[in-house]
């Protein structure tokens, strides 16, 4: 278990189970996204680069946007990938959930910040076509894992 | 794949090892020996793609793309266009490539020192050809923060003694005298699910030659 510090909100994560699960299925989500001149996660907008105390709330709106428009549309018949995106995405819910005391608890704020760089990522996100934006949502996902990662 | 790639170009993908990233591609299967090859490379996300120096119509099947694919936390793909001498030609592109997921270990730099009743090892950093923003040479050491190493000394055919940590020297202890040993030293990279080949040495305790009276 990884423990992520995002301001004063402490979690712990499966951050390696997480990786290790999407190194399974990296190749052919990432094969699939054929628009590699853009890129959703840019570094402009990076986790580890914004302000500890806004980490948590950017965190949050990512793992939501991942959890309500990513998992859910991917379509393939490989069950393998969806068995490892169905543990990714319980992963993710897990995060939030955790995410979600440290809100209660007032140690998740969203100050300009954070809610700038959210609202740029879902631009980038919502420029594509739905198809092509849930496929290279997935294939960015090693971004968002080293994005947390790197958030000590 | 069209037919037309698959006779002058295939498996273009890159091989790195200690993030020395080689760009690599056979020629197809009824490839003329004048065919040339170009090679482009470009960061993910980026819209050009930029001609490699010195791998523009090469008959060789590499380019090194180490300092072009130098940025650890940058994603890339690169290309290489087959031209054959009757004007065809085709391109083929590689995976989404990310050195810190895709590089392998190399084994350590090892030395081993023989006592009279120890094994001493000292490891030796590993450089990389990548370098921080003031020209710096990076070790794996630097790059990777889980990174430790595994040592094992085979005793004899049913026992072995085991060290590990992320520290650079180690020794094995109360050992025979004018024995020979075989010690194997790994890399382990857990974060990244990454173990290098062994460095293997064998050597011998030096004899005992103090007088029991």
């Amino acid at each position: 278990l990884k423990t992520l510090h995002l301001g004063s909100c402490v979690i712990t994560t499966n951050l390696q189970e997480m990786r290790n699960g999407f190194s399974e299925i990296r190749d052919h989500v990432q094969a699939e996204d054929e628009i590699i001149d853009v890129r959703i996660l840019r570094k402009m907008v990076s986790l580890q680069d914004t302000e500890p105390a806004g980490q948590c709330c950017l965190l949050r709106h990512v793992l939501r946007l991942y959890l309500d428009k990513v998992f859910k549309n991917y379509q393939t018949p490989d069950h393998h990938i969806l068995r490892k995106l169905s543990s990714l995405a319980n992963s993710f819910l897990t995060i939030k959930k955790d995410l979600r005391l440290c809100h209660d608890r007032m140690t998740c704020p969203c100050w300009e910040e954070a809610m700038e760089k959210y609202s740029r990522i879902l631009s980038h996100f919502e420029e594509l076509k739905p198809r092509e934006a849930v496929v290279k949502a997935l294939g960015e996902l090693d971004i968002l894992l080293r994005w947390m990662e790197e958030t000590e | 794949i069209a037919e037309d790639t698959l006779d002058l170009l295939q498996h273009v993908k890159f091989q790195s090892s200690n993030f020395e990233n080689i760009l690599t591609w056979d020629s197809g299967l009824e490839s003329a020996p004048d065919t040339v090859y170009s090679v482009e490379y470009k960061t993910y996300g980026e819209r050009e793609w930029l001609a490699k120096e010195g791998c523009q119509q090469i008959t060789r099947k590499s380019c090194n793309l180490t300092v072009e694919t130098g940025n650890v936390t940058e994603l890339y793909y690169a290309r290489v266009t087959a031209t054959s001498a009757g004007g065809r030609s085709a391109t083929k592109m590689t995976d989404r490539f990310s050195s810190l997921q895709h590089t392998t270990i190399k084994p350590p730099d090892v030395t081993c020192i023989p006592k009279v009743r120890s094994i001493q090892m000292i490891i030796h950093p590993t450089s990389t050809p990548i370098r921080t923003g003031d020209g710096r040479r990076l070790t794996l050491e630097d790059i990777f923060q889980d990174l430790f190493y595994r040592l094992e000394l085979h005793v004899n055919q049913t026992y072995q003694m085991y060290l590990a940590g992320p520290k650079k020297e180690y020794e094995f202890m109360g050992l025979t005298p004018d024995t020979e040993f075989l010690g194997t030293i790994t890399i382990s990279v857990p974060t990244w699910s990454k173990e290098s080949a062994p460095y293997v040495c064998r050597v011998k305790t030096l004899p005992d030659r103090t007088w029991t009276y």
